[in-house]
């Protein structure tokens, strides 16, 4: 919950989790669900994030590996690795490989502060209590997965 | 409401792709000279429907049309006209402009009005040389000249509707009352039809006049009770009509019931009509309900004389008897003959349902699980070590099972290859026309059915290629007779099953490969080196080339689509492969092979840097294992192996995936490969780790979530729920060979290929 | 409307483009419609409709079993024997007009029909 909810305040419940010491969120309607981590089929000439393809009960789909695409340092030894299924509004389906889920919240459009330039995969940053948290943009991470140049 | 009449137009677009479909058929089989009352019924039909269905909507171009091939094709049906070659080559031209009317009519490009006009006129020339009866005549009656389509929008039109036209305002009214007597006879009740109908037709008439009927009842032809007879007719009518009702609007009530019905139609003094006003109205009102106890009584009516034929014994008198009718039938129902009254049911060898497309799709990807899922379980099943042996028969059972549903699904998206194979005798002809040859299309096999997604993919390839055919492989005229052959060019299309894929040729009759002139065009397009020794196959094959096709080699018509390349791509796409063959001065005969559905494949499974990996069994030449004394180090750092004599480029593929780990070569002493070969024979040898089965897969895109990866053509889901690659072997095959310069020319018309 | 609710009619048409006018003309004007796509079709549609069909509406050019076929085999059963039948078609040759009398067809509409003239037609034979 944020601190003032302005009148017109448009409010997004989004879906928290954290990748080694940070946490972002993304908008929980994009979510389908989220899974233990399995073992995933490597895939050829693949960019280093990307673990793999799984099935999800008959389709196919790819599971990034989130810390290595933000190129953090996933926390060690984790147990609680999950795979965050989400779906982009172009009908990508894909899996986000999170060291774990936090929780939910109501993120107030009007309080995120733009930190990046155009087509960067963060869309800016929010306050939520004392915690400072990455807003994703899906459509540029899922894109990149469908359009990136073939070899 | 419109959005209604939208989805019924896309409803009539739809059938009447069907029936073009259905008269293409038909008239296929008419110059085959079978001219059957069924085919020539069904051909006719095609063109009544579309013709019908686009009245409704106004279609005024395709309506016109229409009507005149179908009176000439009515002439076909009544035997007044023939179906001679000559006629059938009319026919199948008006069935080109006819498709394209309604082409036209979905938004596509106007049809040229010459052409329409053309074909017009052969049409009806042929109803004006029809023997026996004046066609003109004939052309009337089908349709009026002045013939108005009924646009969308259901603007009320006067229907001939026997009963009566409503409105009908033409002349001036005479001066005295209209009266109208009619007595039904007790045949017009068997046909459905009532004194009450004919009551409210004259009503309407003088409503629509500005008066009002009366009516009286004449009741005294009914007998006495005792003597009643149910089904009996026995009353008549007397209607009075206002003046200004003009007597042809009464004979229009009375059209359809003329034979069944006396009738007569007076005008009366005005005086005697006020007389009898009163008393008419009397009667009406209380006549009326026994006329309606008549019309509805049969029911009830058929019981009561039923005992009375009980004593008759004799069974085949009584049993055509209550087959007949149970009620001593009224002279007038007696036509109704036991015969005619069970029709004779047609076999039900034709019975089909419609289903929606997505049902069968849905259908074919459960089926997909369940070869998963059964797999999985089987998998159980052997790694219990032998386990339960009771579990592991009802899983073989079950294997059998699923296997056997996978093939009846796979059966109703079945189609026979006839829809694509019919449309190539337009695709022949208009070649012919454009090139000014004659060509005779034959076709074989038309009921060999593939997966329908197949089906619809063939189009395009066959287009081309039979254009070329024409173009290119059937000579002119004159030079076919120069030759000592017919003038008319022989192309046979042919479809059938071998050895679970179909096969394909297009085979012609023409002056075959000029080998020298491929030859020297390659050489001259750069495509194969001026000092090359070539095979004749292998110069055949160079037509496939990308960039051999031109526009300096390509007449007008073959070059209104696409290079032979692309076909080839195409069939390559579908996971089949072409070949051809050809002997000079007798023709060329192209050979497709194709899978019998795009929904699962035959693979060999294989593990390759800790990966499962499908390698479709088609491409799949032989497995073996070389030792590396057989192994050629190349100066690029590619490889190639020696297999009996045989040099290829050896493929180690973990590391052409991208998917290295540090697998130790040259450890161990031999290396386990797969020869595979791409679709014009080139082979090259894959290394993999091990050899782990052979399965039926399920083919799944992961283009959808990802994007299209090098090697790879596809993936499924095995046993165990994990997702396994299929690998593009075509195109791993042309990337080693594409690394490995030392091959001789030839090749490399492969690897483009 | 409401006097044409319960009154059901039974369209025999091979054409499926007609018989989606059919329905929606019909069922526009208030009537319970079922369909069967050729003779064979409808005497089966009409053998196992419950209720009875008030009135049928038929074409007469169909494959396996033609309009006039399907007539006489629907009057000659007792059960439908004054089931008023009318005749859709795009033909008016009176030879076939007098085959559809022979029959027992109650009446005869051309087609292109409008709403308003089938309706009334309807209205007529089953007022």
């Amino acid at each position: 919950m944020t601190d003032d909810a302005a009148a017109d305040a448009k409010l997004v419940k989004m879906i928290v989790f954290a990748v080694g010491e940070q946490e972002y969120c993304i908008p929980i309607l994009s979510v389908r669900e989220i899974r233990g981590f399995e073992k995933t089929t490597a895939l050829p000439f693949a960019p280093p994030y990307v673990c793999g393809a799984i099935n999800l009960r008959g389709v196919i789909l790819t599971v990034i590996d989130f810390a290595v695409y933000l190129n953090v340092t996933p926390q060690p030894d984790n147990p609680r690795r999950v795979a965050i299924i989400v779906e982009s509004r172009n009908g990508t389906v894909c899996g986000l490989l999170v060291d774990r889920v936090i929780d939910m919240a109501d993120i107030d459009l009007g309080e995120i502060q733009a930190v990046a330039e155009e087509n960067s995969s963060l869309n800016g940053l929010v306050m939520l209590g004392d915690r400072m948290i990455g807003v994703l943009r899906l459509e540029v991470v899922v894109g990149q997965l469908v359009k990136a140049g073939t070899s | 409401m419109s959005g209604d009449m939208d989805d019924i137009l896309l409803v009539f677009f739809q059938e009447c792709e069907e029936q073009l479909q259905e008269l293409e058929r038909g008239l296929a089989a008419l110059s085959d000279g079978e001219s059957g009352k069924e085919t020539i019924n069904a051909v006719f039909r095609a063109v009544h429907s579309i013709k019908g269905g686009a009245a409704s909507f106004g279609l005024e171009n395709l309506v016109r049309f229409a009507h005149v091939f179908e009176s000439s094709l009515d002439g076909l049906r009544s035997g007044r006209v023939a179906p001679t070659p000559e006629i059938v080559k009319i026919f199948l031209k008006a069935m080109d402009v006819l498709s394209d009317l309604v082409a036209e009519a979905q938004g596509g490009a106007a049809v040229d009005q010459d052409r329409i006009a053309d074909s017009r006129t052969e049409l009806e020339t042929i109803m004006a040389n029809a023997t026996g009866s004046a066609p003109a005549e004939k052309q009337d009656e089908v349709i009026p000249a002045d013939f108005t389509p009924v646009p969308l929008d259901f603007a009320p039109v006067m229907a001939d509707f026997d009963f009566g036209d409503l409105g009908v305002e033409e002349e001036v009214p005479a001066s005295t009352a209209l009266v109208v007597t009619f007595s039904p006879h007790t045949a017009m009740y068997d046909r459905g039809d009532d004194a009450r109908n004919l009551l409210i037709g004259l009503a309407d008439v003088a409503v629509a006049h500005g008066g009002t009927s009366t009516v009286t009842c004449e009741t005294a032809a009914v007998p006495t009770l005792a003597d009643l007879e149910t089904e009996k007719s026995c009353l008549s009518w007397r209607v009075v009509l206002p003046a200004a009702v003009p007597e042809e609007s009464v004979h229009t009530v009375f059209d359809w019931v003329s034979d069944v019905c006396d009738v007569t139609i007076t005008r009366e003094g005005a005086a005697i009509l006020k007389a009898e006003d009163k008393n008419a109205e009397d009667a009406a009102a209380s006549l009326a309900p026994a006329s309606t106890t008549d019309a509805q009584a049969p029911a009830s009516a058929i019981i009561a004389p039923e005992p009375a034929q009980a004593p008759s014994p004799t069974s085949a008198a009584v049993m055509e008897r209550i087959m007949a009718e149970l009620p001593p039938a009224p002279a007038a129902s007696a036509p109704v003959d036991a015969g005619k009254a069970q029709p004779v049911r047609q076999p039900a060898e034709q019975a089909t349902i419609r289903v929606d497309l997505h049902r069968v799709d849905d259908l074919m990807d459960l089926v997909g699980e369940l070869v998963i899922a059964q797999a999985a379980l089987e998998a159980i099943g052997q790694a219990n070590n032998g386990g339960h042996q009771e579990m592991n028969k009802c899983i073989a059972s079950m294997k059998t099972l699923t296997r056997d549903i996978q093939d009846a699904v796979m059966a109703v998206r079945a189609q026979p290859v006839r829809s694509v194979f019919q449309r190539m005798q337009r695709v022949v002809r208009e070649a012919c026309s454009m090139t000014h040859k004659d060509v005779v299309l034959t076709l074989e096999g038309e009921n060999t059915e593939v997966d329908r997604t197949l089906v619809e993919k063939l189009s395009d390839p066959l287009t081309h290629m039979l254009r070329n055919a024409v173009d290119h492989g059937i000579e002119s005229a004159e030079d076919r007779i120069a030759a000592g052959k017919p003038g008319t060019g022989q192309i046979l299309l042919s479809a059938g099953h071998r050895s679970g894929r179909i096969l394909i040729t297009i085979q012609d009759d023409g002056a075959g490969i000029n080998r020298e002139r491929v030859l020297a065009i390659g050489v001259k397009r750069g495509i194969v080196a001026p000092d090359a020794v070539l095979t004749d196959d292998e110069i055949h094959n160079l037509i496939f080339a990308p960039g051999f096709s031109t526009a300096a080699t390509v007449s007008d018509l073959s070059g209104r689509g696409v290079g032979m390349d692309v076909v080839k791509q195409a069939i390559l796409g579908l996971g089949g492969r072409v070949t051809i063959s050809s002997v000079e001065g007798q023709g060329t005969t192209f050979c497709l092979s194709l899978p019998l559905t795009l929904a699962v494949l035959d693979g060999m499974l294989i593990d390759a840097a800790g990966s499962t990996m499908v390698v479709p069994i088609s491409s799949v030449v032989e497995t073996m294992m070389v030792g590396h004394k057989d192994i050629y180090a190349l100066p690029d750092g590619a490889n190639v192996v020696s297999i009996r004599g045989e040099c290829m480029p050896l493929i180690p593929l973990a590391s052409v995936l991208g998917l290295v780990r540090k697998r130790a070569t040259g450890q161990s002493e031999e290396d386990v490969i797969l020869v595979v070969e791409n679709e014009s024979g080139a082979r090259a040898a894959l290394i993999v780790d091990t050899i782990r089965d052979q399965a039926q897969v399920v083919i799944k895109s992961i283009e959808k979530n990802y994007r299209q990866m090098p090697g790879v053509s596809a993936a499924t889901i095995l046993g165990d729920g994990s997702v396994s690659l299929i690998l593009d072997i075509p195109a791993l095959v042309a990337n080693a060979l594409g690394r490995i310069d030392t091959r001789p020319s030839d090749v490399r018309t492969e690897i483009a290929a | 409307m409401g006097d044409k609710a319960g009154i059901r009619i039974l369209t025999v048409d091979d054409s499926r483009t007609m018989q989606s006018m059919l329905r929606k003309a019909l069922e526009g004007a208030g009537y319970d419609v079922i369909q069967g796509e050729d003779g064979i079709d409808g005497l089966d549609v009409l053998q196992a409709a419950d209720p009875v069909p008030n009135a049928i509406i038929t074409d007469i050019n169909m494959p396996r079993m033609d309009g006039f076929e399907f007539i006489e085999a629907v009057r000659g059963m007792e059960k439908y024997k004054r089931l008023p039948m009318i005749v859709l078609t795009t033909e008016s040759d009176p030879e076939k007009k007098a085959r559809a009398r022979a029959a027992g067809a109650t009446g005869w509409i051309v087609k292109p029909f409008s709403t308003d003239s089938l309706v009334a037609a309807i209205r007529r034979v089953t007022a």
